[in-house]
């Protein structure tokens, strides 16, 4: 009987040990979701994160001086922006009064540098060096100065997990900054979106920008998603066809900010 | 035990090296598997089962490091590596043309299975995952496998003395 059992075993040990990993593997899927998964994605991410952490600063490195000068132009440029930029805040904290309005949601930044990334594959996460001691949080924007990048959804002490924009997934709800026409955006292929589910009769060219709606309680609204580079009618006639180029470059990753509520007086 | 100890820190390396080095040299958002040019190369000389379980344990922690859909890793990478020993099965010494064959069938293998999995997600459907990252992300993978095997096979001669 065992030699019967031992001799099966030998013949068929391939195939019984690939059934298997096939199986678990359906069966993960399956749990994709759950809270055991959760905690063992945290955990992987903790391990390889600290390692991760650490090997980014070879490539970082080579990449400290040519950031540096580079830095340095857009600081400049920045703090002559920000002396008008303060100007408009105050005005428009004014005029919001005039008018009754609620003051908006304020957000903080925490910025932070991408040590990982998922290549091989589709590109759908980026690995943060930013974790919940630096206040991060799950389902934290993520954005650039460019534009929307994704958000958090996993968090550990030091490092962090984000969904990123080029992820089948992934879905953010975009408003045509121009007309105000509100769709759903959803990524193609390498930097192009859809926008869905916005009528036929909608006001939207080519060129238009697609900024957040607003609607979201993860993104801040006004936040450049990308531009239209292609509107058509859908076979079915009842919705446009709206491709669009993200306004930043996925490929290109390096920096990021994370975008933190300060306070919400409109959504209590 | 002491072989699957040094599979296991070895993978470990190379899924660092995988997220923190590979996108730096991915062009048009297209990178290669490192680490499942790793895993091809451990499974071609071993039997297939050994090379099911590498490919499971280097998927499951690409699942759970790359915050995919739990599974479609590990499902592809232990069919793939399935493969590599099947193919390399009874063979006595290993020629490099047919490492680099069983290297292309595996991603080809590994990149198919993955595509179907996450074209059922995507907006642009399995051709245009096919067309635009099965092909060149296996052609990439190939590329850099064949200089990371031409690499070692002749460090190897090198030690050798030959």
């Amino acid at each position: 009987m065992q030699y019967g059992i031992s001799r099966f075993w030998h013949r068929y040990r391939d195939y019984l040990v690939l059934g298997t990993a096939v199986i678990i593997s359906f069966i993960l899927m399956a749990l994709n979701d759950s809270l055991f998964i959760g905690y063992m994605r945290s955990g992987a991410s903790l391990i390889v994160g600290s390692m991760e952490e650490a090997a980014s600063y070879v490539p970082a490195l080579f990449e400290a001086k040519r950031e540096n000068r580079i830095l340095k132009r857009q600081l400049g440029r920045l703090l002559l922006d920000y002396s008008r930029y303060e100007e408009v805040v105050q005005e428009n904290i004014r005029l919001r009064d005039l008018l009754g309005l609620k003051k908006e949601v304020e957000y903080d930044v925490i910025p932070a540098e991408v040590i990982g990334a998922g290549v091989g594959g589709l590109p759908g996460s980026i690995h943060l060096n930013v974790g919940l001691r630096d206040g991060c949080r799950k389902n934290m924007a993520i954005v650039t100065p460019e534009g929307v990048v994704g958000k958090i959804i996993l968090v550990n002490t030091t490092t962090s997990i984000g969904h990123i924009m080029t992820d089948a997934n992934f879905r953010i709800s975009g408003r045509i900054k121009r007309s105000r026409v509100v769709g759903i955006v959803r990524w193609l292929y390498g930097n192009l979106c859809s926008m869905d589910g916005v009528s036929v009769g909608a006001d939207v060219e080519v060129g238009d920008c697609i900024v957040t709606s607003g609607y979201s309680q993860i993104y801040p609204g006004g936040v450049e998603i990308g531009r239209v580079v292609e509107v058509s009618d859908e076979s079915s006639g009842l919705f446009k066809k709206i491709l669009i180029k993200t306004a930043v470059d996925f490929s290109r990753l390096e920096e990021v900010l994370v975008v933190k509520k300060k306070f919400d007086n409109g959504r209590q | 035990m002491y072989e699957s100890l040094i599979f296991f820190l070895f993978l470990l390396i190379v899924v660092v090296i995988h997220f923190t080095l590979a996108p730096l040299i991915q062009i048009l958002g297209v990178g290669p598997d490192i680490i499942l040019i790793y895993l091809v190369y451990w499974s071609v000389r071993r039997e297939s089962y050994k090379g099911v379980i590498a490919g499971f344990v280097g998927g499951i922690i690409q699942d759970l490091v790359q915050a995919t859909i739990m599974g479609i890793y590990s499902l592809s990478k232990s069919i793939a590596c399935f493969f590599a020993g099947y193919i390399m099965r009874n063979k006595k010494s290993i020629p490099f043309i047919l490492l680099i064959f069983t290297l292309f069938i595996t991603v080809f293998i590994h990149q198919m299975i993955y595509s179907v999995f996450t074209s059922l997600h995507s907006a642009g459907g399995y051709l245009s995952l096919v067309l635009r990252y099965l092909i060149p992300s296996s052609f990439y993978t190939m590329v850099v496998g064949v200089a990371v095997y031409g690499s070692i096979e002749l460090w190897k001669k090198k030690k050798r003395g030959d």
